[in-house]
């Protein structure tokens, strides 16, 4: 009520500076009344008319009207007339449009207005309300004849989710044309309009059984930015409206003002949308999208010639908001040159929400020849029907590229820099890889160089050497002694020619025999003294012997034996037998060996 | 009798030989699965598996060097550096050990000036460690062989165009026999001489004297690699790569 009440006092501030002006047209006998239906159904609307013959009014108090709806503003309208043989009439009136609130028999107290210094009163006006026919009760609010809705699908939302807000007028009344429009501004919202068809124009449609002439003002899908309680503002409007004057006829002419064109301001209801703030734990690469959508991605080819395209389609398919959705990270071989994507947003605001498709396409271009790994792409978005987030991913998928067709080089032949070679690209350094093995486990500080062991093999050949030294020594001294040897081998030889001798004897070879004692006896001595063959004769070898302590008769016997030896080689004697002489050389050849050791 | 104890001893040599190749070929086995941890991603695995072999006495530079990886990965710095540093000390050529202990020396905080280009170590190294110290030594005896082979036919023969030559071979073989000898010496020395250690906590003071009351020198930080020089009670006199000298508790160290 105080909403009207404050228009109330509108109308009036404007309405007395307005009768100010006007001049002051014949006042005398001042006429207050106040007409209005008795009898009205629930739910319909009427006018309350309070008149005047004046427009001297000072002060005007309207009665209570707390038992009825003011559905319209008080309407204040002037006319002078100037009718037939009268004199010039002012006629003042101001105009209620009501509505009943509940049934029942309703007395309106009389208006009271001040004029020329004197209170005027109307009469009290007794109005009879009566229920509604069946099928017509609504709620107040619908009956109206001319109001604007807003419609809102959800009240209740997360972040990013989809609200579809339509203003839609609802009209018994025709209307002229419209002014001052004042849309909301969707603080706190990311909109999308919808194209509805025929937007603006009327229809008509029952509310209620009621035909009411509609026509959707703006429709507009919502994406709350942030979370918390967001104001959608109301609508207002001036219309001008044609209502038709509840009157009775009094004359031809005015049948001419049975509709009067009013302004109406019409003030929409406003929504209160509650954004819930996305829940935690998004997963890594949540970049705001909230709907629900389906995601793909594909190469064109997956083997390829250096320096030639390849094209990468993305595309997100779905509801949500695809608006604000962005492309997942892609991670491309840094041997790629990618140009920035072609976006195809074919998409569009519907009364379900924005829903579509937003299909990127990336061009790359392999410079080098190589197996190339394009990793796995994972879109993330939070559904808020099934209130979870959900991440979709992408295959990993490879790609082949050949060399370069214009064979310019080996494999790596850049269209724009032939034959440049590049820096090595480093991206970061990190430790080398473990050696795979074998681990070639040796026990630790376990080592033969420098053991007791090691240096007994080392030093064994030299103790070998110094073992077999001195024995290789003697040999060698034993095989230069000739004359040791010659000594030592004297008796063998002296033993062997006796047998010789014995031999020939048996044979009964004197000669042979002679010779050969001979031979061993000149030979033993011979060599026993270490005498040359050319110094032996018989004073050197009686010399020697004497000098070596041979006893005289031993050497005389010896030279006895080797005279008779020669004599016997050249005349043959009888007074000794061979048998004699045989015994006698053995005989000295074992004293001079014990002597001549 | 004399011949069973003679079989018996020999069995149990033999038995013995096959129950060590036995148990590193199950620390092989073992290598490998750490290194499977160490691909997955797994380095804690991968460190206790590899620290288990170390533990049963086994080394090896490439144990060493996957080791200092995981460590590496784990970023537990000082314990990487100290094993890349092992495993270069057992192969001092090899590239990829020589990479990573460079890329684990950039990470630590204190920044040294290395006094010469080391170049020349770096080469004599190179050289000592051309054969394992144990075929430095066995060639040492094989030329030991040949020298005293080439002196006893020396002695034994007569012509002298043959004593020429074996005099020629024998010295020849004298020269090879003390290089391998020297060479194979000095690698195991390197080896089992302990001259370098790493600095283990996170800041430490280096003191003037082996005691709590020397004046305070500077500071080193975690993942230095000092020279030790000498070491009195329980401190060590170190050197650091720039020539800086001073002594620091055993406990701050570990010991390449």
């Amino acid at each position: 009520m105080s909403k009207h009440s404050k228009y109330l006092l509108g109308f009036l501030a404007i309405a007395t500076a307005w009768l100010w002006l006007l001049p002051d047209l014949q006042a005398q006998d001042v006429k207050l009344k106040a007409t209005a239906p008795g009898k009205v159904v629930m739910g319909s609307r009427f006018e309350l008319v309070f008149e005047f013959n004046t427009n001297q009014i000072q002060a005007f108090q309207p009665p209570n009207l707390n038992n009825f709806q003011v559905v319209a503003p008080p309407q204040q309208e002037t006319r002078i007339s100037s009718g037939t043989g009268q004199a010039t009439q002012l006629k003042l009136t101001y105009t209620y449009t009501l509505s009943p609130k509940k049934a029942g028999t309703f007395t309106i107290e009389p208006a009271k207005a001040k004029i020329g210094g004197k209170i005027y009163k109307s009469e009290s006006i007794t109005i009879k309300v009566t229920k509604a026919p069946a099928g017509q009760n609504a709620s107040g609010s619908q009956r109206k004849d001319l109001y604007i809705r807003l419609l809102v699908d959800k009240k209740k939302v997360y972040k990013g989710e989809a609200i579809v807000a339509t203003f839609k007028l609802y009209s018994k009344l025709s209307i002229a044309g419209s002014n001052n429009s004042k849309e909301p501004d969707y603080n706190g919202f990311w909109t999308e309009e919808i194209e509805v068809p025929n937007m603006g124009q009327l229809r008509t449609e029952y509310i209620n059984g009621v035909p009411f002439q509609t026509a959707v003002l703006d429709s507009r899908v919502l994406f709350p930015q942030r979370s918390g309680e967001l104001k959608i503002d109301p609508w207002s409007i001036d219309l001008r409206v044609r209502i038709r004057q509840n009157r009775r006829r009094r004359s031809m002419f005015d049948s001419m003002f049975d509709y009067k064109e009013e302004n109406m301001t019409i003030v929409s209801n406003g929504a209160t949308i509650q954004v819930k703030p996305l829940p935690g734990g998004a997963p890594d690469g949540f970049d705001g999208a909230v709907g629900s959508f389906r995601f793909s991605h594909e190469i064109d080819k997956d083997s390829v010639a250096a320096n030639e395209g390849i094209n990468l389609k993305i595309a997100i398919r779905g509801n949500g908001n695809l608006n604000l959705v962005n492309n997942p990270a892609l991670d491309f071989p840094p041997e790629f040159e990618v140009y920035d994507p072609k976006v195809k947003n074919r998409f569009k605001p519907t009364s379900e929400g924005v829903s579509g498709t937003k299909e990127s396409e990336y061009l790359l271009i392999p410079r080098h020849a190589g197996r190339y790994e394009l990793p796995a792409v994972a879109f993330s978005f939070f559904d808020p029907q099934k209130e979870q987030y959900v991440t979709l991913s992408s295959e990993a998928s490879s790609i082949v590229v050949g060399k370069g067709s214009d064979g310019n080089g080996p494999g790596n032949v850049s269209n724009y820099s032939p034959n440049v070679k590049e820096e090595l690209a480093v991206f970061g350094s990190d430790i080398r890889y473990i050696k795979p093995g074998p681990a070639e486990l040796k026990e630790a500080n376990d080592y033969f160089i420098g053991s007791a062991g090691f240096y007994t093999l080392l030093a064994t050949p030299g103790l070998l050497f110094l073992l077999v030294l001195p024995l290789r020594r003697r040999q060698q001294l034993r095989n230069s002694d000739v004359v040791g040897q010659r000594q030592r081998k004297a008796n063998r030889i002296a033993n062997q020619r006796l047998s010789e001798a014995r031999k020939a004897m048996d044979q009964g070879a004197k000669n042979a025999f002679y010779e050969a004692v001979f031979k061993a006896l000149y030979g033993f001595v011979g060599d026993k003294l270490n005498l040359p063959v050319s110094e032996l004769n018989k004073a050197n070898i009686r010399e020697n012997l004497l000098g070596k302590q041979v006893a005289e008769s031993t050497v005389n016997e010896l030279i006895a034996v080797l005279d008779r030896c020669e004599m016997a080689r050249f005349a043959p004697v009888s007074d000794t037998t061979e048998q004699a002489i045989y015994d006698q050389s053995a005989n000295i050849i074992r004293q001079l060996e014990g002597h001549l050791k | 009798m004399k011949h069973c104890l003679l079989f018996f001893g020999l069995l149990m040599l033999v038995g013995q030989l096959l129950a060590e190749n036995d148990s590193r070929s199950h620390y092989e086995l073992s290598f490998d699965s750490a290194n499977v941890h160490y691909n997955e991603g797994n380095y804690t695995e991968a460190i206790e598996s590899y620290r288990a072999i170390v533990q049963a006495g086994y080394v090896s530079s490439t144990l060493y060097f996957n080791l200092g990886n995981a460590y590496f990965k784990t970023e537990e710095l000082p314990s990487a550096i100290l094993f890349y540093e092992k495993a270069q000390k057992m192969a001092p050529g090899d590239p990829d050990i020589a990479f990573n202990l460079q890329l684990a020396h950039s990470q630590t905080v204190d920044k040294i000036e290395t006094l010469g280009d080391g170049t020349f170590s770096k080469w004599w190294l190179g050289v000592i460690h051309l054969l394992p110290a144990d075929v430095w030594g066995g060639l040492a005896i094989a030329f030991m062989v040949f020298l005293v082979a080439g002196l006893f036919g020396f002695i034994n023969t007569q012509k002298v165009a043959q004593k020429r030559l074996l005099l020629f071979l024998s010295s020849s073989a004298l020269v090879l026999f003390g290089t391998f000898l020297w060479l194979g010496l000095q690698q195991h020395s390197y080896q089992t001489t302990i001259a370098e250690a790493i600095v283990f906590s996170p800041t430490v003071t280096i003191k003037s004297e082996p005691n709590a009351q020397g004046n305070q020198l500077f500071n080193l930080h975690e993942g230095t690699k000092v020279a030790l020089l000498e070491s009195v009670n329980g401190w060590y006199n170190i050197r650091l790569a720039d020539g800086k000298t001073g002594w620091i508790q055993e406990q701050d160290l570990r010991m390449i």
